[in-house]
């Protein structure tokens, strides 16, 4: 068990550190494209390569947010309970969330297999399969539906879930974390 | 409106705030609420059509996601993370300070002109409030300063962040609207001014009447000092020039300037020694949280806007209100009133994906400019975050004082009360916002 819990906790991390690249990579193609038109010179496509990258940059992460307590609710409701009943409501919330984000990660792999099927390819200037940049995207979404489940798993057997162990930092740190 | 399409909104409705209010994270639950928009009602109402959620949804998501636009996003995020990590606040306090103790209210101003320096470098109200806070806040109070208007002060200018460019909600409204960022970028400079201007003068104001509740000024200063103590806002005045002067110059896009703005960032964070790989690594994680955590909403929201046109609800709302020929003055009240409730509940960027995948076809048939109703949008999130009990800026203050978060808000009140006139005002004379990207832009 305590292997399978480092291993998934790397597989959330490992979600988060792509995610960070992605958003460095970002930043490289907007530079090379500042540049190049300074000196005459256009990296075909780079606009697209953009685009995909910002698209993993927001999936790829969304388990290692998750895992952090950074995605936001509205928890006035679910505030003003605790031990039991508030355990009660998170797994109502968790089983919620697990289902939405499994529909997720299959429509994503649905997506991406209709592109595949279909041959669909980019319309600008870099004439890829538009499945490829959708891999991301699947990735992401399905680490996602995996960390929700992970964690109506842990709290359905008593165990507290990992949002909750981040939001335990209180709000105002979190707020200052989050900027 | 058919009876049918009365009732499927009113379910839509419902389920949005149900599963709102359960505690659902707020993109699952835009999600889940598409869903109830193209599965659940055709189910039971047999007049909607179905349409298979797995495609919708991963069309809708793919297309919002792989954004060229919505690259400024996470780059601007960056660089108020990098900006956030360095020294700029004592700078900016140091700066600021020997210039504002001739004026009635004096260090008090530090927290209006601070926060709307530090918004034109940043683009989150809670960051500002609580880069400025943290350097000006505990000054404020040891020098006896009165709590609660030191408080409001900061909490009320911190919105800034919001309206002066770059702006994260600006993005994220133009991203979802399809109005261009830059554009609202510069329609946001007015704005913000005339709310900087009605803070002060509330403060200066608000002084004379309670002279006795001011503490003395500091020690005089020369100007070879005070021009000496200012050199320390040079490097974030650069970094201004370098972001804002790149956009309203026409020379970059949105995108463009906000990579100048975190190479900026960086460069200024290594000439002021704060650059370790500790603080790089914090600021690219914690962007990397906030932006997903933005993303997620704005893919919840991107199917929500499609289920919502399948469903055909937005478009005969529109055509519901823009039949009955309300007086805009009244539309806007009425969506203001609105807002304020809402925003006691959610947060500014769930409020602008809601209302522009809800909405957005009954404002453009009201009459409203898009441009225009992303700034009144802006306003009203900033309302939104010192509203009692969810406000990101009164946490942020909680956290800076210890204080009881209504304290804060009572405290915050009269810019609360501020910022309501400078939307009576934008409404009124609409100009302020659409005159200076028009005349800079043309059209």
């Amino acid at each position: 068990m305590q292997g399978l819990r480092r291993a998934l906790d790397a597989l959330y991390l490992a979600g988060g550190v792509a995610g960070a690249a992605a958003i460095v990579a970002i930043g490289a193609l907007v530079l090379v494209q500042i540049v190049g038109r300074q000196v005459g010179f256009h990296l075909p496509g780079s606009d697209d390569l953009t685009a995909y990258t910002v698209a993993a940059s927001a999936t790829l992460p969304l388990a290692y947010t998750f895992r952090h307590g950074a995605h936001i609710r509205v928890d006035i409701v679910i505030g003003r309970f605790s031990g039991g009943a508030r355990h009660a409501l998170e797994l109502v919330v968790l089983t919620i969330a697990s289902a939405i984000a499994l529909l997720f990660a299959f429509s994503c792999l649905d997506t991406l297999i209709d592109s595949w099927t279909f041959d669909e390819v980019a319309q600008g200037m870099l004439a890829v399969p538009i499945w490829i940049p959708q891999i991301p995207l699947v990735l992401g979404s399905a680490l996602f539906a995996l960390a929700l489940t992970d964690d109506l798993v842990v709290a359905a057997t008593g165990g507290e879930p990992s949002y909750r162990r981040a939001a335990g930092r209180g709000a105002a740190e979190r707020a200052a974390e989050e900027l | 409106m058919d009876a049918h399409l009365i009732d499927g909104a009113i379910v839509l409705i419902a389920a949005l705030f149900a599963i709102l209010a359960l505690g659902v994270w707020i993109g699952a639950a835009l999600m889940l609420t598409g869903v109830v928009g193209i599965v659940v009602l055709p189910a039971v109402f047999p007049q909607f059509n179905e349409f298979p959620v797995e495609k919708v949804m991963g069309t809708a998501v793919w297309q919002a996601m792989a954004s060229w636009t919505l690259a400024a996003l996470p780059l601007f995020i960056w660089m108020g993370e990098i900006l956030f990590r360095t020294r700029l606040a004592e700078d900016m306090f140091r700066g600021l300070a020997p210039w504002v103790q001739r004026l009635p209210g004096r260090l008090m101003h530090v927290n209006v002109f601070g926060c709307g320096i530090f918004a034109a470098v940043s683009g989150s109200s809670a960051a500002t409030c609580a880069t400025i806070g943290k350097m000006s806040l505990p000054a404020l109070l040891s020098r006896g300063y009165h709590r609660p208007m030191a408080i409001g002060s900061l909490a009320g200018s911190g919105t800034l962040g919001l309206l002066i460019p770059p702006s994260i909600v600006m993005i994220v409204y133009g991203v979802a609207a399809e109005v261009s960022i830059v554009r609202l970028f510069i329609a946001g400079v007015i704005p913000g001014l005339l709310l900087i201007a009605l803070f002060s003068g509330y403060i200066a104001l608000w002084s004379l009447l309670n002279p006795s509740r001011t503490p003395p000024r500091d020690p005089h200063t020369t100007w070879a000092e005070k021009l000496r103590a200012s050199a320390s806002l040079i490097p974030v005045l650069l970094l201004i020039l370098a972001v804002i002067g790149s956009i309203y110059g026409g020379l970059a896009t949105a995108t463009e300037a906000a990579v100048t703005g975190v190479l900026g960032a960086l460069v200024l964070s290594a000439w002021s020694g704060t650059l370790t790989r500790a603080s790089f690594v914090g600021s690219l994680m914690g962007a990397v949280r906030l932006s997903c955590m933005i993303n997620f909403i704005l893919a919840g929201a991107a199917f929500l806007t499609q289920a919502m046109a399948y469903s055909r609800i937005p478009a005969a709302m529109a055509a519901w209100v823009g039949a009955q020929g309300f007086h805009p003055y009244v539309v806007i009240a009425v969506l203001t009133l609105l807002y304020i409730v809402l925003g006691c509940f959610i947060d500014g960027i769930s409020m602008i994906v809601l209302t522009v995948s809800v909405a957005l076809p009954v404002i453009q048939a009201a009459g409203f400019d898009l441009l225009w109703f992303g700034i009144f949008v802006v306003l009203v999130v900033e309302m939104a975050q010192i509203t009692p009990p969810v406000g990101f800026n009164l946490f942020v203050l909680q956290g800076l004082t210890g204080e009881n978060i209504f304290r804060i808000a009572a405290a915050t009140a009269p810019f609360f009360v501020l910022m309501c006139l400078a939307v009576a005002l934008v409404t009124v004379f609409p100009g302020l916002v659409t005159w200076l990207p028009s005349t800079m832009l043309g059209g």
